[in-house]
């Protein structure tokens, strides 16, 4: 991810040439799409939300303050929308229970040798990450599955990087204490 | 964090999950939908202004929500103005039209107001239920000017000398305002399906 390459593309974009904005949109959809889908557990919501993100940055990019680095600046405004479907999903559903995390159907095929064990410490793992308060699940998502750094870190969540580790670290801490969750395992 | 090596090992091995294969021509396309403010410097811009530019942004190009938003809100606020006008009309006119739907016309504008002020607000909400609401609600507009229109033109007939001419504009004009309500939204649906529907 070259920040000089995509400054070149915002200008490129901001001049007319509004097709090179798939060039952005190709190198940043992963690590969006991702986000949006570990923040929802829901693969349709996060296309959905993945697709509102990459529109709100297009509409913005006048906005973007071209000195700092264009990934943060997507992933806040991917996690900005995200943080508002949750409050709003909720709101209408106040009563439900965070969704069970739903496997991809697009996903690459599993290795029929992989290993069961991992695979279902994944799949608890998945399905305790839904049940973190959100803002400890985004700062996991980000350090830990995005493996970013915490100055990066810090900086999307707009919090100090002390603040950063913190969640991180209590996140991982709940995540630890449910993998032996009886709960967990019989939920499938 | 050494306690919660185990837990890093597990997010090691989850699989990252990635976008369907199409997902860039789907930002792209919705991208095409949005306003061009990004494009081009005032002089492109002012040159998008010919006459075929402005029918097709009007009545053929997918509306944003804001626009759909925006046409309501207009229709809304022409119906505020009826309804003031109305209200303090109506009342210097003679005891023969004293009567009747005539006297309501004023607040029913007023109704009418608020409800399209109101789906204005709930095209913004950007979901397809909502939109399905506005879309009812349109269609019931429609179908209420129609049968007020014959209404006030059997009480004005009893009443008075009928007033052919000014029937037929009142009803045009809320006819026409509604069938340009029910496109905006027709526009706007197709937009939301191209890039929500999968």
């Amino acid at each position: 991810m070259n920040d000089e390459q995509d400054r070149e593309i915002i200008v490129r974009i901001l001049n007319g040439d509004r097709q090179a904005y798939a060039i952005l949109v190709d190198r940043y959809k992963g690590p969006v799409f991702d986000l949006a889908y570990r923040m929802t557990g829901n693969w349709h919501e996060a296309e959905e939300l993945a697709q509102e993100a990459f529109a709100t940055v297009y509409e913005k990019l006048r906005d973007f303050n071209k000195d700092k680095r264009l990934f943060p600046w997507i992933y806040t405004i991917a996690l900005n929308l995200a943080r508002n479907h949750l409050k709003k999903r909720r709101r209408e559903a106040p009563e439900t229970l965070p969704p069970i995390y739903q496997e991809p159907t697009r996903e690459r095929p599993r290795d029929p040798e992989e290993d069961t064990m991992v695979q279902e410490e994944v799949n608890i793992l998945n399905r305790r990450m839904l049940r973190l308060p959100p803002d400890l699940r985004e700062a996991v998502v980000l350090r830990c599955f995005h493996d970013l750094p915490f100055q990066e870190v810090s900086q999307i969540l707009k919090i100090s990087p002390a603040a950063a580790k913190m969640r991180v670290y209590r996140g991982l801490e709940r995540l630890r204490e449910g993998l032996g969750d009886p709960d967990d395992s019989k939920v499938s | 964090m050494d306690g919660n090596q185990h837990i890093m090992e597990i997010i090691k091995t989850a699989p990252p999950v990635s976008p369907p294969p199409d997902f860039t021509d789907r930002v792209m396309a919705r991208i095409r939908t949005l306003d061009p403010s990004l494009e081009g410097e005032g002089v492109q811009r002012r040159s998008q202004w010919s006459p075929k530019a402005v029918v097709r942004s009007l009545f053929v190009a997918p509306a944003t929500a804001s626009e759909c938003s925006f046409c309501f809100m207009m229709a809304g606020f022409f119906y505020l103005i009826l309804g003031i006008v109305l209200a303090a009309g109506l009342r210097g006119i003679g005891g023969h039209l004293h009567q009747g739907w005539i006297m309501h016309q004023a607040a029913a504008s007023f109704a009418v107001a608020f409800g399209l002020g109101a789906l204005g607000l709930l095209v913004r909400k950007k979901s397809l239920r909502a939109l399905n609401i506005v879309r009812l609600c349109v269609l019931i507009y429609c179908g209420l000017v129609l049968v007020i229109g014959m209404l006030l033109q059997f009480q004005t007939e009893s009443a008075a000398p009928a007033n052919y001419p000014a029937w037929l504009a009142f009803l045009a004009g809320s006819i026409l305002m509604g069938a340009f309500l029910a496109l905006v939204v027709y526009r706007y649906r197709g937009m939301h399906a191209n890039t929500v529907a999968h």
